[in-house]
């Protein structure tokens, strides 16, 4: 009896506490004192090992990882996060599993891990059951539709934002307009501003009808109302928005959006040409003090570069790109990153420091080919989605089709039925259970399979143009001596009937004949010395280019000039073949495309260094373009086997291919 | 009478060429090989006056052999016949001695006319294959009077022309040093010069400096 009082007031004992601490928290957290947050989290959680409370330990950590999210440090948000998931299986909470899941996609994506991030959203919609959550449902859609907006799949990302917004009850306009705003953002990261103008607008007609106030949703939904119309040059209705705003920043005091608003407004008068007015926005006091996201500073201090680079004002330039430069890390955003490195490239041109010029220049181009590559990586990952979806959403109606079925069935029947049920239920549960582990392992599975094939990738590729040669070596073999042979003995045996009683007519058939059996031999020569080179095998790789651009200039308008220079080469057969291959498709090129009329091979061996150069002063080509020739690709994994480096200089007046490969 | 021997490994070439041989009153083929080892061994106990030598054999080199035969049997007058018409075979066969070369699709007169000549200890190859010898070596010969100098060859020229040390080349033209001293040293060989003084005065007098 004394036991179990003695029980029960320790019940009550840790419920009290535990309100208390609660209290405490929501306190710190409602007057934005994070540190004071901190420190009582840091009581919850031991408060929590001290009873062996580990969902009340789950609870601090939640609440840390929100600090963090909110105060943009995710390294000490992520093993937080990590630990709730293993709390949350233990204990099997599948929304806080599925909560979790995403919150960590959201942290994962936030540090550009695109992949990662759609791997952890992938492993939340397992979780997912009839008992779970509307709002862990819907917290999930929303991160999914933010990962798939960032690798541009706006196809996908729309569906669950619209799939989330089925979700949410019309008498929540938080969570209406915030969806409203996400689909705003959505369209303008596709650049299409006029749908991002319709919701915005919508989010804002959702936020004016709402009993409560929203200003902080208001204020964020306003100025990205005004970048919008920024984009959509609507300069004449700007202002109006942005005094919208103002009223709303007199009642309360928010730096952020104020920062925010600022830079809208200094764009604004930038680009309506009043320079000195757009300057004043952007004016160091507006900062100073002030707790401002590092990505808003990023972009301050971005549209301050701007028009400090396009006033020449050189000093003041200088000192932005080292603060951009520090805060770079911290900013998601790859538009905002593309423009600073293109900015800053300009800025180092403007100082003719041509090296710093080329490395911002070079980290502009891998941004614009991270946008380009991450729709391409994505495309399948988008397919795979959408087919386990269409899956999905057929399998839950089957399912309810069978539970009504049964329900019917069950009404007529007696209880006992209900037994029998549940243990098919149950049944049914484990064997979900084991097809989803079953499932599970196999990705696992195929991952480690994916990675070996990509290691593997380059061995193929070894494997593959050895096979090439060894089958061109033999069908050329099989031309030179087979076929040609028999040609020539044709030849003989035709020219050696005895032609003095021919008649003119036949004379001519005659000679048409030979002359035509002539063609056919140097044809199939032709084919195969360009098969199997034979100053290859018999001579030297020296040699054979040698004797190549010789044929060419003989038979074509390009003049080729070979030189030579270095120690003597020594390469085995193999590595021979492959430079001759990449020399031979690079004149092959020139010919083909380049209208040149001069072509110059050079290959030199100083200390075994290999250097070839192949230029010509054709017309050049784009060496962007995307879709690279067939020749060209086969120079690439040549030299690539070769653990060579390749670069491709073109202009319209030639272009230059140098090759460096170490022999050591 | 001319005696001569043929060796290839292709049989109906062997038939072919005797046949186009048969009527001739001063040539006759008395033996024929289809390996480099029968007719080394045929070798050591006659002496015929021509050999027509196929290149590609299966047990040995007709290039090498050519080399064999004529160090052992300088009288013996032979004749290169094959289908590789590339002038590295044409210069390397006759470098080892041959005197004359053919290629297998060869018309019986350019044949008779070739084991005539070789006869006469002269060289004989028909008039396709000397234009080929000839346009090489005019190709060669064109470009030896000002050396033809890449576009980093001549970026590089520039730089030492304007006192740069190789370290600043390579971080102007943002390349390795190891890669300038490489450019510099085939500067070197192109202009036939030994240091750098005498490279930016054979520019200079060749005009390729201003």
């Amino acid at each position: 009896m004394f036991s179990v009082t003695a029980q029960h007031k320790e019940v009550i004992d840790s419920l009290s506490q535990k309100n208390i601490l609660d209290n405490k928290l929501q306190q710190a957290l409602q007057k934005y004192d994070f540190d004071k947050a901190l420190t009582i989290i840091d009581s919850i959680e031991q408060y929590g090992i001290k009873t062996k409370d580990s969902l009340f330990i789950a609870y601090a950590y939640d609440a840390k990882v929100t600090i963090y999210q909110f105060q943009h440090t995710i390294t000490k948000a992520k093993p937080y996060i990590i630990k709730n998931i293993a709390i949350y299986k233990h204990y099997n909470y599948s929304s806080n599993i599925i909560e979790s899941y995403a919150i960590l996609a959201s942290l994962v994506r936030q540090e550009g891990k695109l992949d990662s991030s759609f791997y952890y959203l992938n492993k939340a919609t397992k979780y997912i059951t009839d008992t779970t959550l509307t709002r862990s449902i819907k917290y999930l859609y929303n991160q999914k539709s933010l990962s798939f907006a960032n690798t541009k799949h706006v196809d996908s990302s729309l569906y669950y934002t619209f799939k989330r917004i089925a979700l949410i009850k019309n008498d929540n306009p938080y969570e209406l307009s915030n969806a409203y705003m996400e689909l705003a953002l959505t369209f303008s990261k596709f650049y299409d501003y006029p749908k991002a103008l319709q919701y915005i607008n919508k989010a804002i007609v959702v936020l004016e009808k709402s009993k409560t106030k929203l200003s902080i949703t208001t204020c964020r939904a306003l100025i990205m109302k005004c970048n919008i119309l920024l984009h959509l040059k609507q300069y004449d209705d700007i202002e109006e928005v942005a005094n919208k705003t103002l009223e709303i920043l007199n009642q309360k005091k928010f730096p952020e959006f104020e920062t925010q608003l600022n830079i809208s407004l200094s764009k604004l008068y930038w680009n309506t040409n009043q320079p000195e007015k757009a300057a004043t926005y952007l004016s160091d006091k507006h900062i100073q003090d002030k707790k401002i996201s590092s990505s808003t500073l990023f972009d301050f201090y971005l549209t301050q570069l701007e028009q400090k680079l396009f006033n020449k004002d050189l000093n003041s330039s200088i000192k932005l790109v080292t603060k951009l430069n520090t805060l770079i890390s911290k900013t998601s955003s790859l538009n905002k990153k593309q423009q600073f490195y293109k900015l800053s490239s300009n800025y180092w041109a403007k100082i003719k420091d041509f090296k710093k010029g080329y490395n911002a220049q070079r980290e502009y181009l891998k941004i614009v080919e991270q946008i380009n590559n991450r729709q391409q990586t994505y495309i399948i990952y988008d397919l795979e989605n959408k087919y386990q979806l269409t899956k999905k959403d057929e399998e839950i109606a089957k399912q309810q089709l069978a539970l009504e079925q049964n329900k019917t069935a069950m009404l007529k029947k007696k209880s006992e039925f209900r037994i029998a049920l549940f243990g098919s239920l149950l049944l049914l549960i484990i064997s979900l259970g084991l097809v989803l582990f079953y499932r599970q392992n196999q990705k696992i599975k195929n991952k480690q399979i994916e990675s070996l094939k990509a290691r593997k990738k380059l061995n193929k590729l070894e494997a593959l143009i050895e096979g090439e040669e060894k089958e061109r070596k033999r069908i050329a073999q099989d031309l030179h001596d087979g076929i040609n042979g028999d040609l020539s003995v044709i030849k003989y045996k035709i020219t050696s009937v005895n032609q003095d009683n021919f008649e003119t007519k036949e004379k001519d058939e005659f000679e048409q004949a030979v002359s035509m059996l002539d063609n056919a031999i140097e044809q199939v020569r032709h084919i195969s010395h360009n098969l199997a080179p034979p100053s290859l095998q018999n001579f030297n790789l020296i040699e054979a280019i040698q004797q190549y651009c010789s044929k060419i200039s003989g038979s074509n308008t390009l003049k080729i000039n070979f030189q030579n220079y270095g120690e003597l080469l020594t390469l085995n057969k193999d590595t021979e073949t492959a430079i001759y291959r990449i020399v031979q498709e690079a004149i092959n090129n020139i010919v083909k495309h380049s209208k040149a009329a001069e072509a110059l091979v050079q290959i030199n061996n100083h200390d075994n260094n290999l250097h070839i150069t192949i230029e010509d002063n054709g017309i050049g080509f784009n060496i962007n373009n995307k879709f690279e020739g067939l020749g060209l690709k086969n120079i690439r994994s040549r030299v690539e086997l070769l653990k060579g480096e390749l670069s491709i200089d073109s202009t319209n007046t030639g272009t230059s291919i140098q090759i460096n490969i170490d022999l050591n | 009478m001319i005696n001569v021997v043929i060796l290839d490994d292709h049989l109906m070439i062997l038939e072919g060429l005797q046949t186009m041989l048969d009527n001739q009153q001063d040539i006759v083929v008395t033996h024929t090989f289809s390996r480099g080892l029968d007719l080394l061994k045929f070798l050591e106990t006659e002496t015929p006056n021509i050999i027509l030598l196929d290149i590609n054999l299966p047990d040995s080199n007709g290039i090498d052999l050519c080399k064999t035969i004529t160090n052992l049997y300088p009288q013996i007058n032979i004749i290169g016949l094959s289908n590789f018409n590339d002038t590295s075979f044409i210069k390397n066969m006759i470098r080892n001695g041959a005197k004359g070369y053919l290629l297998k699709n060869t018309t019986k007169e350019e044949l008779i006319k070739a084991i005539k000549t070789a006869n006469h200890g002269k060289t004989y190859l028909p008039t396709k294959l000397k234009d080929k010898l000839l346009s090489e070596s005019f190709g060669v010969q064109s470009s030896t009077f000002i050396p033809k100098l890449t576009r980093r060859e001549n970026e590089i020229l520039t730089c030492i022309a304007e006192e740069l040390t190789n370290t600043e080349i390579a971080e102007k033209l943002f390349i390795s040093t190891k890669t300038v001293e490489s450019h510099r040293k085939n500067l070197h060989q192109k202009f036939g010069v030994r240091n750098t003084a005498g490279l930016i005065k054979e520019a200079f007098t060749k005009g390729l400096l201003n």
